[in-house]
């Protein structure tokens, strides 16, 4: 009798589900708060306190660019 | 209002006789694979053999598994960009899990080896990660990987641990002076809403002991899920103990509760928490002068 095949497991390199909570009196809740994800939601609702900071914190960490000078 | 100064915390880098954290953590790696022979990683303790076939609470084994690997930006304002690895099994059984199976099912998720886990880690911080934020389920109960990835990050990199604080005397031997910050569940303000939501006995004993813990070794951010129907018996008798035993720690009262995997079984957490509660909850922060973060 061959073996059963296990139950596939989730690629934590593949994408990631997240999802978003419109509740009656207009709270949004967030999950798996992604960069993509939290800039959407921030755009959606600039207004809410919670998402905008977290995709400016995003913007604010990004590396700077390397600068040098071409050669002559 | 006296305030309790805490105490200084160790400096970051070098500590131990001049040893650095990665070399800290691989000198405590191997003994903590061995202490696996009679885990007592957490207050549950089990005692059982997980390097052979034995299984306690958690279910975990001797591996571990990664569920999920990316940059997250749900935690606090001061923790994010955080490169969040969170490692499958709990030694808790929340109903109200956000994470679900990956949570209660250390079978779930990838094998990643540490130095491969670590090298991706140290690329994101390269890519503007601001931290690495270990959490699961619960990191603890994986103090073998935990310990081994850590010995392979930079001395730099600002390390976040993600903890129900449910651990042990001896995880908090094999942890201490390792991770930057320790940001903290205080999830029940009493034995019996933990055990009736998430089957945990001794709780309040086991958490209070760990926060005091830790708040003398790291930068501590205390956690509250606020749960409908839970403000007095669990927000408030959280709030005030912290107010009279870590007046200033920082806490961080998250209010977005989800009703995921089986909160449904209890007949209060089928919905979030309204409005109402949340401006109350806020309203106590305020009255017992909490230091409250975002």
């Amino acid at each position: 009798m061959s073996k059963p095949l296990s139950k596939p497991t989730p690629s934590v390199t593949a994408p990631t589900l997240s999802e978003v909570l419109i509740l009656g009196d207009g709270r949004v809740l967030g999950h798996n708060l992604t960069p993509e994800f939290t800039a959407l939601l921030a755009a959606l609702n600039p207004a809410d306190p919670q998402f905008l900071p977290r995709a400016e914190a995003v913007a604010a960490a990004q590396p700077e660019p390397s600068h040098h000078t071409c050669p002559p | 209002m006296a305030v309790r100064t805490l105490p200084v915390r160790r400096q970051r880098g070098l500590d131990w006789v001049g040893q650095s954290r990665a070399a800290l953590a691989g000198a405590r790696a191997g003994a903590a694979r061995e202490a696996l022979r009679e885990c007592r990683f957490c207050a549950h303790d089990c005692r059982v053999n997980r390097l052979g076939s034995d299984l306690g609470i958690c279910r975990a084994g001797a591996e571990t598994r990664v569920f999920s690997a990316q940059v997250d930006l749900a935690d606090e304002l001061e923790l994010i960009p955080a490169f969040a690895v969170a490692l499958s099994g709990c030694d808790l059984r929340c109903a109200f899990c956000i994470s679900g199976g990956p949570s209660w099912n250390p079978g779930l998720g990838e094998l990643i080896s540490p130095t491969g886990l670590a090298a991706q880690a140290t690329a994101e911080l390269a890519r503007g990660a601001k931290t690495i934020l270990f959490e699961g389920g619960e990191p603890t109960i994986h103090l073998p990987y935990l310990l081994d990835v850590v010995s392979q990050l930079p001395d730099s990199a600002r390390l976040v641990l993600k903890t129900n604080a449910y651990g042990s005397s001896v995880s908090r031997a094999l942890l201490h002076g390792l991770f930057d910050v320790w940001c903290a569940d205080y999830k029940f303000g009493n034995d019996a809403c933990a055990d009736r939501l998430a089957r945990i006995p001794n709780y309040t004993q086991v958490v209070r002991e760990n926060l005091v813990w830790a708040a003398c070794q790291s930068d501590l951010i205390v956690r509250h899920l606020l749960m409908p129907g839970h403000i007095a018996c669990c927000w408030q008798p959280v709030a005030a103990w912290l107010a009279a035993e870590l007046p200033g720690v920082k806490v961080s009262l998250r209010t977005g509760f989800w009703p995921a995997w089986q909160s449904r079984r209890h007949v209060e957490l089928t919905g979030p928490a309204t409005a109402a509660e949340v401006r109350r909850a806020e309203a106590l922060a305020k009255e017992f002068q909490l230091n409250l973060v975002h």
